[in-house]
Parts: structure tokens; sequence; C-alpha cells
């Protein structure tokens, strides 16, 4: 179980392996050197993120340059480049277009493409994601943007039965090639219902496809690849890493949407996760490697479906599993993965699963509450040690 | 493709967004970047300068009262902000538009002293009411209309039947509103999408009508009121005039028209077309009949109301009978067309029941293609557990679910 002189160092970044990018040349990850570390006006989790991304060694294969993004930007690249190559894509939501949006990602794409492809829409999620879908069904590809995830649930209708079902229910007639996007998670004091995990509600409706975007590289190469998929995508951000910082590559790519990423190759234990809890993990991973465990981080990425493959393999290596979530503990993502990992590899396991979730409660607005409602570092530490006994 | 009004609305907009920038003082044509052309015409026209509302900003307003806040708030501006309405009112310009005060605080009534007039062109014996003005049909279209009209009687007849006894699981009758399914139709042409629903006034009614009169969008809102929601009548379900009062709470224009008059919602939907189509406008049209069918085949609604009110609508006030006496009167019908329709109608009706009846029921395969594009891997998986299950225990499912 030692294996201490390597993981003294640092996480290792792999080149992208069992989840590789469809694309034309291998990628690597060349994280943040400049992380906003360096800026000194960093908040305590923010900057946890960014110095664990920072301290990180690249294995460097990129073939050119490439060029540095915050993960905003990246989402607004993805979104621009497919708007430029194809003109049916278009994008509604609330202050997307002069304004921008709230997190920026469609700054200066009214300009660019004008009023009516880059919408403005009144204040009613159930109708312009209606409208969307109705655009969807006329041929048009939009991108319907919640300007919260939470706010999403006034058009859960909408999401379940028109984009889940219409493709189904016109007996393949109607294609709902829609994304709707937005940020969710727990954020910084941002309420009960602005910090809500929709994951967990929309994972059981069928006809939708989920994908968790975690990295600038995977946020630009999930976005084109879910605006170019026939199928309806719900694409989760996350409110806290929208200004992640890393260097991507110059050349076009797109991430494939049912591939997890293997972000730590590992042979003790298997950890799965997804969004913001990737930085957590990689956190406590780094204390583990110093405490001499060898963990296998793998970022989930599709929420819907998983990806079973990359798992499978996983598990029949390190036969230890441990879950990661910020979805609550009832009914969310965890939930889900560990009856699929039953189900598919009982017969590999050596230990139960574990998952840490959060509690089933309201996100709490009093901020030392707020923290021990979300996974933390030390208990995902705890957890890989209790799992490896 | 995108659809073609696309690129008739986006052009509206674009003259007006156009027309507004040219007419503002700050307006400079040398800043615009036109897009490649394409069905998206409205090209990257940045808001004149300090004015964040966008391009819907256009007011559609047409009160005297606003247009005259306009002209005259465009030739003064005094310094305190105010400036001065008609006579001794003085006027704000809060955002949205300028108003004018007023000392008294009047509210307004929460209903107009009367109703929104019906538009209606035939009288009860189906004579066209003199003065009455209304969208000429030819013979051709008239005897389509009515034949139509038979041909759903007749269809909600047979099928209403056909689910008594079994032969299909619900069926929802249209008896007493053959001219509103059947004119309103007959005034669009096949390129025209439309979108029925059986829904009743819902959340999403209010926000469409919001959202088609801020986008302009060349949408008819036809909205069929028939006074029932299942047992719920129209008093319990709102206190308003009906619907057609809801439009200009949206900015809409509105029409309310006998949903029993087939030629007065042909027209009626004609002339909204032309305008939502000339004018980029959407317009709500409110049609007003009576449900003399039961909501459904689940539902028997001598329960909650009386009989011979039933009945005087089926008998005195029927849509098709009404139509049918216009275009008789006309020349264009006899009662041996009648009677060779109707018959003709019902054989054709038969046949295709029998025919239907006869095809294979779908493939135990379709229940998982078409959730998504190709059926992934979960899904094969689970359909593949369910042919397992059948093979071992056939007797439990159904035979003619072809495996």
């Amino acid at each position: 179980m030692a294996t201490a002189a390597s993981a003294a160092s640092s996480l290792q970044y792999a080149p992208h392996g069992v989840g590789a990018a469809s694309t034309k040349k291998p990628r690597s990850v060349v994280p943040a050197a400049t992380a906003r570390g360096r800026r000194g006006s960093v908040r305590a989790r923010g900057g946890m993120a960014a110095r664990a991304a920072a301290n990180a060694e690249a294995e460097a294969e990129s073939k050119s340059g490439g060029h540095e993004v915050l993960l905003f930007e990246a989402l607004r690249e993805g979104l621009m480049e497919e708007m430029k190559e194809d003109p049916t894509v278009c994008v509604f939501g609330e202050d997307v277009g002069h304004y921008g949006g709230s997190y920026k990602v469609t700054k200066g794409l009214a300009e660019m493409f004008g009023d009516l492809r880059v919408l403005d829409t009144p204040i009613a999620e159930n109708s312009f994601t209606g409208m969307g879908v109705g655009a969807a069904m006329k041929g048009l590809r939009p991108v319907v943007e919640g300007m919260n995830m939470g706010f999403l649930l006034l058009a859960y209708n909408q999401i379940s039965n028109n984009c889940g079902m219409l493709h189904y229910t016109s007996g393949g007639q109607y294609k709902i090639p829609i994304v709707i996007r937005g940020p969710g998670g727990v954020g910084r004091q941002l309420g009960a219902e602005h910090s809500q995990r929709l994951e967990s509600y929309f994972q059981s409706i069928p006809g939708l496809q989920m994908v968790a975007c975690s990295t600038p590289y995977n946020a630009k190469g999930l976005m084109k690849a879910a605006i170019r998929s026939e199928n309806p995508v719900v694409l989760f951000e996350h409110v806290l890493l929208y200004n992640l910082k890393e260097k991507i590559p110059d050349e076009e790519y797109i991430c494939c949407l049912e591939e997890a990423e293997m972000v730590r190759p590992g042979e003790h234990v298997t950890i799965l996760t997804y969004s913001r809890m990737r930085y957590h993990v990689m956190q406590a991973a780094k204390t583990l490697v110093n405490k001499g465990y060898d963990p296998e981080v793998i970022d989930i990425r599709s929420l819907k479906p998983f990806d079973l493959h990359t798992i499978g393999n996983s598990i029949k290596k390190t036969h230890r599993v441990l879950i990661v979530e910020e979805c609550m503990r009832t009914g969310g993502i965890g939930a889900s993965l560990r009856s699929a990992i039953i189900d598919n590899f009982w017969d590999y396991l050596d230990a139960p699963i574990m998952c840490l979730s959060s509690q089933d409660v309201p996100t709490p607005y009093a901020a030392t509450l707020e923290d021990a409602t979300v996974v933390q570092p030390a208990q995902i530490v705890a957890a890989v040690e209790q799992i490896c006994q | 493709m995108a659809a073609p009004w696309l690129a008739r609305a986006s052009s509206q907009l674009a003259r007006r967004a156009a027309r507004r920038l040219l007419s503002s003082p700050a307006a400079a044509p040398s800043q615009h970047r036109l897009c490649p052309p394409g069905p998206w015409l409205l090209s990257s026209v940045p808001p004149p300068a300090g004015d964040r509302r966008g391009f819907c900003s256009v007011r559609r307003f047409t009160g005297e009262s606003s247009a005259a806040a306009v002209a005259v708030a465009d030739e003064e501006a005094p310094e305190n902000g105010l400036v001065a309405g008609g006579g001794d009112q003085q006027a704000i310009d809060f955002p949205g538009g300028k108003v004018s005060f007023v000392a008294e605080m009047n509210f307004l009534p929460e209903s107009q002293r009367e109703r929104i007039n019906c538009y209606r062109v035939l009288d009860d014996d189906g004579r066209t009411i003199s003065g009455s003005i209304f969208q000429e049909v030819s013979k051709e279209l008239a005897i389509k209309m009515y034949s139509e009209m038979v041909t759903l009687q007749v269809m909600d007849t047979i099928f209403f039947e056909a689910q008594r006894q079994g032969r299909i699981s619900f069926y929802l009758t249209s008896h007493g509103e053959e001219a509103i399914n059947i004119a309103s139709a007959a005034a669009l042409t096949i390129d025209d999408i439309v979108l029925p629903q059986m829904k009743n006034v819902q959340g999403d009614f209010h926000a469409a009508l919001n959202f088609a009169a801020v986008m302009e969008a060349p949408v008819i809102f036809f909205c069929r009121n028939n006074g029932w929601a299942i047992s719920t009548p129209t008093n319990e379900q709102f206190r308003s005039d009906g619907a057609v009062i809801r439009g200009q709470a949206y900015g809409m224009r509105s029409i309310r028209v006998d949903g029993n008059d087939a030629l007065a919602v042909y027209s009626a939907v004609h002339t909204a077309r032309e305008m939502a189509i000339k004018e980029g406008r959407p317009i709500l049209v409110e049609a007003l009949t009576y449900r003399v069918s039961h909501h459904s085949t689940s539902d028997d609604s001598t329960k909650y109301r009386p009989v011979d009110e039933i009945e005087h609508w089926r008998t005195v006030r029927d849509p098709v009978s009404r139509y049918r006496k216009w275009v008789q009167g006309n020349g264009w019908w006899c009662d041996a067309d009648e009677s060779e329709l109707r018959n003709n109608v019902r054989q054709e009706l038969l046949k295709a029941i029998q025919v239907a009846e006869r095809m294979p029921k779908p493939p135990l395969s379709e229940l998982f293609t078409d959730v998504y594009d190709e059926v992934p891997s979960n899904l094969r998986e689970q359909e593949r557990l369910l042919r397992d299950t059948i093979k071992k225990h056939p007797a439990d499912y159904p035979a003619d679910v072809h495996i």
C-alpha cells in the first residue's frame, strides 16, 4: 500500500486515458500554472481548487501552444464555434443578449449573431423552455440557459414531458436537439432555493441525457458535443467553477458525452465524483498520497447514462468504491450510481460501496452551516482510510 | 432550415429597429455590423447609447394619450424630468413609457359595464344577417367545409360507440363545436402549423400570450370557450369576461366570435391570419360555444348539468345544421347530397376501423426505440431482460405482441 515515493510530489494528471475525447489528437491537461492563487484575491474554496490545479504536474503533450481560458470563456468559445458553424444554433434565456448573461457565458454573442439568435426572454422558464422545444421540433438547435439551475424546476413539465418524451411519443418524427444549461450546485450563501442539485430530479426522465462539466477543457468539449447531439442534453455547470483557468488546445475538439474522465489513475480505491466535488477529491487525494494511499479518481462527467465501462474497469482493478457527490443523500446521483455498481460489479467488490453526500436538508444560508452540508476533503480522506482497512 | 415566417418576422423587427435607430439623434449607422445573410436578418444593431431596453422596446400602444405624451416629450425635455401632458396634467417618464398623473384615486373596475361583443354573420336559421361583413367563400370551399363538419359528426358518433364497445380505450367528441374545428382550419393554409391542445387555460397560456406580444410573433391564439372544464363551469374558472378580455392585458389584439357560426369563425381566422402575417403580431380569437358532448368517454355530464340545457344546444343551436341551411340557401346542397354524404362517410369510417383493427400491434422492440436517437446500451440490456422474461413466462404476456 505504501507508494510514498512517487506520491510525495503532487497530483498526477494522466493524459486523457480511458475516457478519451473523440478528437483527432490526444489531449493533455496542462493545468493553470498561473492559477488565481497568485493573484491573492482568492476566497477560501475557489483558491483551493485553483491551487489544486496549479500544483499538478503537467504531462505536456499538447501539439501547439494552446491558450488559457477561464471556464466560462471556454463555454462561450464552444458555443460561439458551434453558432458560427451551424446557423440553426441559437440561444434563449434571461439576460443572455445584450447583458451577455449573468455569468458572461454569452457575452458578445448578441452583437455577433443578432438579437433573434441570442434571444432575451421574459421571466417564464416554463415558457421559454417550451419555446426551445418548439424551436427544436421545427429544425433549430436551441441552447436554453437557466440563470440558475434551480429556476428550471419551473420548467420541469417541459423538460420531462416535452424534451424527454416527444421523440418517443411522436414515433421518432420529432427530434429535440436542445441543450439546457446553467449553473447549479451549492455556491456561497446563495440560499436554499439557489443552491440546488437538479441532476437528482432529472435523472429519472427517459429520453434525456445529462452531463456535468468541471474544467475549462471539458466545459468547451461538452458544450460542443451537447449542441451536436440529436438528443436533449442537460449540461450542468457549477456556480463556483466559472473562473477556473486552464490552457486548452487551439485546435478544435469535442468531448464524448457518454464518457467519464480519468483524473488520476491509482490502485487502491476508485473514487467517483463530478463537478465541484472533483476538486475536493483531488485535494483529499494529495493528503491521501502523503499518507501512502493510491486513489484512482474518476470524474464521471456523464450523469445519464453512466459510463459503466470506465467505472467498471476501475472497480475490477481496485475492488473498492467511494462516491463523492454534492447531491443529497436521498435520491441523488450517488444513490443511482451505487445501485448500478451493485447490479453490474457486485462480484468485484471487496467492501461495501461508500457514498459521501450532502444531508437531506435545504442548503442553509449561514456560511458555517453551508460548509457543513458540503462534503469536505477531510471527510473524503477519512472515508478512504475506512474503506481501505 | 428555419421556417420561412422567421425571415419575414426578422425583417419586420429589423425594419423597426432600423427605423428606431435612424430616428434617434444618437444613430451611428457606420457602427452597424451586418451578419452573414440567412434567416437571421436582424443584424447586430446595437441599441442607442443609454437605451438598455433592447430591440423589443418599440411601443405598440395605439392610444392617443401615449402618442401625445411621446410627441410632447420629444420636443421639450425640462430638467426636472417632468413633461407637460394633455391639459393641466403632468406626465413623467417611468420605465415602460410616459404616464400622466391624476389627483384622484380611480380604481379601474373589475369588469366593464358591458361584455365584449360577439361577432356573428349567420342568424340561428342560417341566413346571413343583413349588413354583416364576412370573408366570401367559394361554392367549392363552402361544400368542403360542410362535408368535413358532417364527417366530424359521424366520426364522433361512430368512435364514441366504438369506445363503449371496448374497441378503443378513450375518445373525446366535438359535438356542438364542429364549426370551430373545421372553419378555423379552413382559413389556414397547408403550410401553417397548428398546435392543438386539449388544455384548459393554464399558466402556459398567459406566459405564451405575453411572450408572443413582446416578440411580435405571427401567432393566432385560438381559444375555444365552450363553457366547461369537465364539470367546472367557466364562472368557477375565472372572473374576467372570458378569454377575449385578456388580449389587451398582454398588449394583443383580440376578437370574440360566435363559435357556432362557421362563416364567422372562418372570417375571423382568415382576417387574423392576414394581420398576423402582414403586421407581425399575435392575435387572440375567442370562440364562444357550448360543449354539447360529455367531456370524454369517461364522463357523464348529466351529473352536473341539466339534460334540457344539453338538448337545447344539441338541437336548436347546432352549428352543422345552421351552416347547412346557409349552404342549401345558396343552392349548393340538397337532401340527396346529404344522405349520400352521410352514407359514404359512415362506410369509410367503418372500413377504416376494420383496417386499423387488423393491423399488427407494435413489436416489443418499439418499447425501446426513439427514446434516444439510437438505442443506448442500458436500454438494450433492459430489452434483453424483458425478452428473457417473456420467453420464460409466455402465458403471462399478450400473445399478439411480436417479440
